[in-house]
């Protein structure tokens, strides 16, 4: 006979969710069977860094240019953030796979070089880092990377548990090095045990305001759907009486200023993850110590 | 009341065409599934057919034979004409296309294809207008594919796949994906917006046909077996007596004196 408290319970056991996902990541049924799946279970204190990083970026430059730098990532960084505040973090599974090594040899063109070893030629002369990952990858990899993540998420979703897959915060995880080896990582988020906590994001509502929310609308979409057809430069349309207000254009022009503060922004980044990373080295240390790794 | 009854053997007899029709209804709903998998930013990204029939079957099959003859396919020509068994053997086939990856990057600056920004190693690469990949250019494919392609909307196709994949095995049924199998049907229309495909091939068997597979399977396989039975056993069977005249047990008591 006993009692334990329902909220509580439910977020240890998400720990027993992240191993269930675990076992379809690393078994999924693959196409290449060459993927060698790798994944690091992330929580409690360790989820830190991550934070972390952003929010030292923050301190560097402002609010303004860590929402710049990459505006998913601070979305998804203020989920988190009010997750810890409001005591449910989630539990992050990094899955992540090497795919920038063909050695498939079926040369089938979908990468862009004609054959595999040209792939790997150019990986070692040219290869280099994007937002989320580093390139180029072997389309064949990367397929079967997305079935054995799809396999990680769907196991989550069949504990009815609360979970979202973000390339922001695995990019965060790539750059700080949760895994080794790996060219592509991807964070899936198993909790908190909220009502859609990663998808109509409760979060949002703390910190964003309608103008704010509007005019990024505006911003991004104009050209789609808030504009006066036929015209070669349309004004653009805007929530209320638009119509009583100064008309309003949008430009396409290079902009120096701008290109130089997301220079910017970039080498704080990097150095942000020169700050932040020996933490994770730390981490990972401990677990190798606990001997929690497989052997 | 009507009653459905299902067999596996005879191939192709009612009692088996009711069960393949049941596998067809399996694989419905991996296709929906497939489309309901998670996707980068809930892009529409995907079509998927569905190709089921002995002559269809055979069509893809002979496809992926003919595929494993050409020089380009040389290093994976025992897997093409493995598999092509498997395509035959299959109840049916779900074909799933990625319908972006070509001619519509999804332009997040990932670096998945190679990292330069703005995703120019992808455009660079193309003929475009106006920001756009130009989709009626395929001058410069020399390859099955036709690459370069997002990476972003091929790891979606890979979610898609795994997500019906997931389904098969919720339902019961046994599925795996073929590169091969995707191929053939490429070539031979099916997703005719996609320029990467995978084809999964779904089986409702007491034997999952798709493992425990044998060297030579392409000749070696229970078709093959079973042809070869008929075969010999027709022949022996002409060199008995007339079972009239020579009823067996006045046969054998002949042989006991």
């Amino acid at each position: 006979m006993g009692m334990i408290d329902g909220r509580l319970y439910a977020q240890e056991r998400l720990l027993d969710v992240a191993g269930h996902a675990l076992h379809a990541y690393l078994g999924a049924s693959l196409v290449t069977s060459r993927l060698n799946q790798k994944a690091v279970i992330v929580h409690g204190e360790d989820i830190m860094p991550m934070l972390e990083f952003v929010e030292k970026l923050e301190a560097r430059l402002g609010s303004d240019a860590a929402k710049n730098t990459f505006f998913p990532l601070y979305v998804d960084y203020m989920c988190f953030k009010t997750a810890m505040d409001e005591g449910h973090p989630p539990v992050i599974l990094v899955l992540g796979a090497d795919l920038s090594t063909a050695d498939l040899g079926w040369d089938c063109g979908a990468c862009g070089f004609p054959t595999c070893a040209e792939f790997n030629k150019f990986k070692r002369e040219e290869g280099g880092l994007g937002r989320i990952g580093a390139g180029p990858s072997c389309a064949w990899k990367n397929f079967d990377y997305g079935i054995a993540c799809d396999y990680a998420c769907a196991a989550v979703y069949e504990h009815k548990v609360e979970s979202r897959i973000l390339g922001t915060f695995g990019m965060v995880s790539f750059a700080l090095g949760y895994l080794d080896d790996v060219s592509a990582a991807l964070a899936l988020c198993i909790g908190p045990p909220v009502e859609l906590w990663w998808y109509n994001r409760p979060s949002l509502a703390q910190w964003r305001e309608y103008d704010d929310i509007m005019e990024h609308f505006r911003r991004n979409y104009a050209f789609h759907f808030q504009m006066f057809s036929s015209d070669l430069r349309p004004q653009v349309k805007k929530d209320g009486p638009w119509w009583e207000q100064e008309k309003e254009f949008v430009s396409i022009e290079a902009d120096p200023k701008y290109s130089e503060y997301q220079e910017k922004l970039m080498a704080a980044l990097l150095e942000t993850v020169v700050e932040v990373r020996p933490k994770v080295e730390e981490a990972k240390a401990r677990m190798r110590e606990q001997k929690t790794e497989p052997k | 009341m009507p009653r459905i009854h299902s067999k596996e053997f005879p191939w192709f007899s009612p009692p088996d065409m009711n069960r393949r029709e049941h596998a067809v209804e399996a694989a419905k709903l991996m296709m929906n599934a497939a489309h309901t998998a998670p996707c980068a930013g809930g892009v529409d990204h995907m079509e998927a057919e569905l190709v089921w029939g002995e002559k269809e079957q055979e069509e893809i099959a002979e496809k992926m034979e003919e595929l494993s003859y050409l020089p380009e396919n040389k290093r994976v020509d025992e897997q093409y004409r493995t598999e092509a068994i498997m395509a035959r053997e299959a109840d049916c086939i779900l074909v799933l296309g990625d319908t972006h990856g070509r001619n519509m990057p999804f332009d997040a600056n990932c670096g998945y294809c190679s990292g330069p920004a703005g995703c120019s190693f992808v455009y660079s690469r193309r003929r475009t207008a106006a920001g756009q990949i130009d989709h009626s250019d395929k001058s410069l494919s020399k390859t099955l594919i036709d690459g370069p392609l997002c990476q972003v909307h091929v790891q979606d196709l890979g979610y898609s796949t795994g997500s019906a994949l997931w389904m098969a095995r919720k339902l019961m049924v046994d599925a795996r994906p073929f590169m091969t199998v995707g191929m053939a049907a490429k070539k031979l229309g099916y997703c005719r917006a996609s320029e990467f495909m995978i084809g999964i091939l779904v089986s409702a068997t007491s034997k999952n046909p798709f493992v425990d597979v044998h060297y030579n399977y392409h000749v070696l396989n229970m078709r093959r077996m079973v042809d070869s039975v008929r075969k010999h056993y027709v022949i022996t069977r002409q060199f008995a007596p007339d079972y009239r005249p020579h009823p067996s047990k006045r046969f054998r008591k002949k042989e006991g004196e």
